[in-house]
């Protein structure tokens, strides 16, 4: 039989620890979701850029300065051929210098320390960013319309650290 | 025998108001602590803490006053250091006090932690002040590195970068905590990292302060004027560069950290596991010191005793130094390309790193083992005392008031003229000479 | 005399010498010159503990001079490098004035890179107009030092000695330019040869 001493201090210890419980929860207050706040932004027309070229985005635009001049929000997009676009984020997954598309190379370079990505996919299969484990570009999801007018409704991956590849992705390469 | 009573005079009244407010306060816990000042000159080797604390307050002042111009967002916070620097009132003197102070503080907490650990003072149960003394010089310099990354030039985004990439690269923790701290993006950053800096690590500090000072401390007001004096100097003779305002199109410069920071550095240069090299490698090393107590079961206290003790200290000194010097250098040839420029070779790097932990701990054991059988050293006769006589040193003293005087005048002066180097080289002279002032009439009332 | 401040003391002017003579005077890395400010503090904190840590408490043993002695020969040996060591024969200065005006472009100096060819001796001034949408820089490595860095539409103007003959290279020092193809030879004949560049 359980002492009833111990009863009582096993009842007030677990009372405790449930008082904390609550507390975890508000955790999130560190860590916003971002993801509420991805609205959906016209950012381009795929016919005002030429074939193989690139333009550069931000994305949120919100007006403010101090927020769209973020690195985190600058965002590339390749017209890749007649009727396809991919868009990147700009920021290099070794040490964040912004990157940009390199005609004569058909690769997607950084300037600091010469990391190179595909096109195709942001893979990053040269430079420093090779050596990493995390190489894969972060995506800027976007839609085209009848118009051609390019429409981001959301990133995929974290910004300056890279996204988790699709399985067929990762057979391609 | 009664005589008639003197009329109390200005200076017995000051001196019962004091009587009566001590006698207020016994009753607090400030009185918990004892303050002593020495009554002869004692070697700063002792309290070489309280000295680190004198500089973290002035690091705090001086923090705050900053803490009234800059601006912790993306747009201003270059521009609003740049308007402290260039145009505030004084505002480049506040900066590069705190600047300089900030690397006092690394240099006062390592000579302490050294001091402590050749004269054996973590014995005697003194082994969890050890711990949280270690803790804390983490902190300080984890304080200091965050501290120059508020000023978001080049250089301090560069060291952002490669903070951030070691904290992702950290299993388990290091995505969540990397989360945390950079937000949705550069401007949560450095509003996040704002916050540390000025709040939570000062007040973690603060707590662990209480859990590490002894209940007796010495303030020896002669030491203190000399210390806060040169760093005044210093901060006059090396004014700290702004560097060029945080661009993403700008290529990066081949620039160095901090000094403190270089060890971490050159260890990343090798091009090996950001993980092992950024984060595992320097805990361990920072362990290596904070196991000193445990590991050091002999009882004696001298250093033959202690070889374990000895090895510690001799291998982190020189591998503090060739890590710190090894991060300064990168190779001068500008034909080679950015990253052959600043590689390093890891089997040269860890060779030597290796070597030093070799010589140190073999050394040591060496020395304790021949140390005693070496004749012991003939007892050294009793040292003949120099002798000056009283009146001289009043006569010094008396010299070094009037010194004071005028070097306080000119460093007035000065200020008015808008010098504000000269201004604060006389500045830091003066308190220099209050410094000797104090040791040259301690001299005097000890006799 | 205070056995711990001393050899404090030491340890820290040993290390303060090593450390200016890194900074200033070995020449090895030019990033070893914001050590010098660090050198210097730590070295002059060592010069000050020293009388105190070897007067203190009465007249100092006799045995307490030769680590001074050997810290003076270290400190005369890390000051007086440059006379030390052996300077490249000194190469007369001919007066002879060369003046080279550059384009800087991405990624190139006056399209083509062309070959410079100085007289020895000759003081060369060389003048880069940046035409090109980034900023960029100008060195002759191993001849002349590095210039700053000039942005879009600036111009800047340097001047040196040529020294040894040989054959050197210009380029431009920010980290990539030089591998983008911003390099070209510079050669130092001797003098009586004429002088070209394209």
């Amino acid at each position: 039989m359980v002492d009833r001493r111990t009863v009582i201090k096993t009842i007030f210890v677990a009372s405790g620890i449930a008082a904390l419980a609550p507390f975890f929860p508000l955790g999130k207050f560190l860590t916003p979701e971002a993801q509420a706040s991805y609205p959906r932004q016209k950012v381009g027309n795929i016919n005002s850029i030429p074939v193989l070229g690139q333009i550069f985005v931000t994305y949120p635009k919100t007006g403010d300065p101090s927020k769209d001049n973020d690195p985190f929000r600058q965002f590339l997009i390749i017209r890749t051929s007649e009727n396809e676009v991919k868009a990147y984020s700009r920021v290099c997954l070794h040490l964040w210098c912004l990157i940009d598309y390199k005609k004569d190379k058909d690769l997607i370079e950084c300037p600091c320390h010469g990391s190179q990505y595909l096109k195709e996919n942001g893979y990053g299969i040269a430079g420093p960013v090779a050596k990493q484990p995390n190489r894969w570009l972060p995506v800027l999801q976007i839609e085209v319309d009848e118009n051609g007018d390019i429409y981001a409704i959301g990133i995929e991956g974290e910004i300056g650290y890279g996204r988790s590849p699709k399985p067929e992705e990762l057979r391609s390469i | 025998m009664s005589q008639e009573e003197k009329k109390p005079t200005l200076i017995d009244k000051v001196i019962e108001g004091y009587e009566w407010t001590i006698k207020r306060l016994e009753r607090t816990i400030l009185f918990g602590i004892r303050l002593v000042i020495p009554n002869k000159i004692v070697s700063p080797h002792g309290f070489l803490g309280m000295l680190t604390f004198i500089t973290f307050i002035v690091l705090g002042v001086t923090g705050v006053l900053l803490m009234f111009y800059y601006r912790p967002t993306l747009t201003d916070a270059y521009d609003s250091v740049k308007l402290i620097n260039d145009e505030i009132d004084f505002g480049m003197v506040i900066r590069n006090i705190h600047y300089h102070a900030s690397n006092l503080m690394i240099f006062l907490a390592v000579y302490h932690l050294f001091y402590q650990l050749f004269s054996s003072r973590y014995k005697i149960r003194n082994e969890l002040i050890w711990v949280t003394g270690v803790i804390l010089g983490t902190l300080t310099i984890v304080e200091a590195y965050i501290g120059y990354d508020l000023i978001m030039n080049i250089r301090a985004v560069l060291a952002i970068n490669i903070g951030a990439a070691l904290t992702y690269s950290t299993p388990f923790i290091g995505p969540l905590i990397a989360n945390v701290v950079i937000g949705t993006g550069f401007n949560d950053l450095i509003l996040r990292i704002y916050t540390l800096h000025v709040l939570l690590f000062p007040m973690i500090m603060i707590i662990l302060f209480t859990i590490h000072f002894p209940r007796n401390l010495v303030f020896d007001p002669g030491m203190v004027g000399i210390i806060i004096g040169s760093l005044f100097i210093t901060s006059a003779l090396f004014p700290v560069p702004l560097g060029d305002k945080y661009s993403p199109d700008v290529p990066a410069q081949v620039t160095v950290p901090e000094w403190y920071i270089n060890p971490l550095y050159a260890l990343l240069r090798t091009e090996l596991d950001k993980f092992l090299m950024g984060v595992l490698l320097p805990t361990l090393f920072i362990m290596m010191f904070m196991v000193v107590p445990f590991v050091d079961r002999s009882k004696g206290m001298k250093l033959s005793d202690r070889p374990i003790a000895l090895g510690i200290g001799v291998s982190g000194i020189l591998q503090s130094l060739v890590t710190t010097v090894w991060g300064f250098y990168v190779d001068p040839d500008p034909r080679k390309s950015y990253l052959e420029r600043i590689a390093i070779d890891p089997y040269l790097f860890f060779g030597v790193l290796i070597l030093i932990n070799i010589v140190s701990f073999g050394g040591a054991y060496l020395y304790s083992k021949y140390a005693k059988k070496i004749q012991p050293a003939p007892k050294r006769t009793r040292q003949e005392p120099i002798k000056i006589s009283q009146d001289t040193i009043e006569g010094i003293v008396y010299a070094m008031v009037i010194a004071e005087f005028f070097v306080v005048g000119v460093s007035l002066y000065m200020y008015l003229l808008g010098d504000l180097t000269f201004g604060l080289i006389a500045t830091g002279l003066s308190l220099i000479i209050f410094g000797f002032i104090s040791y040259g009439i301690r001299l005097i009332t000890s006799r | 005399m205070d056995r711990g401040m001393y050899l404090a003391s030491v340890f820290f002017i040993f290390i303060g010498l090593i450390g200016v003579w890194l900074g200033l005077f070995a020449d090895i890395s030019e990033t070893f010159y914001e050590m010098t400010g660090i050198a210097l503090v730590v070295l002059v904190l060592g010069i000050a503990m020293l009388p105190i840590a070897m007067f203190k408490g009465g007249k100092p043993p006799i045995e307490s001079v030769i680590p001074i002695i050997a810290l003076v020969v270290v400190g005369v040996f890390t000051i007086g490098w440059p006379y030390i060591v052996p300077a490249q024969e000194e190469v007369p200065i001919t007066g002879e004035k060369v003046s080279i005006y550059l384009i800087a472009g991405d990624y190139w100096f006056n399209e083509t890179n062309p070959d410079i060819i100085v007289p020895q001796g000759s003081i060369v001034e060389v003048t880069i107009e940046n035409q090109g949408a980034i900023v960029h820089s100008f060195q002759v490595f191993g001849v002349s030092p590095e210039s700053e860095w000039f942005g879009p539409g600036e111009t800047y103007t340097m001047s040196f000695v040529a020294g040894q003959v040989g054959e050197y290279e210009y380029l431009c020092t920010v980290p990539g330019h030089a591998e983008l193809g911003m390099i070209g030879r510079f050669i130092i004949v001797e003098s009586n040869q004429t002088t070209t560049t394209e």
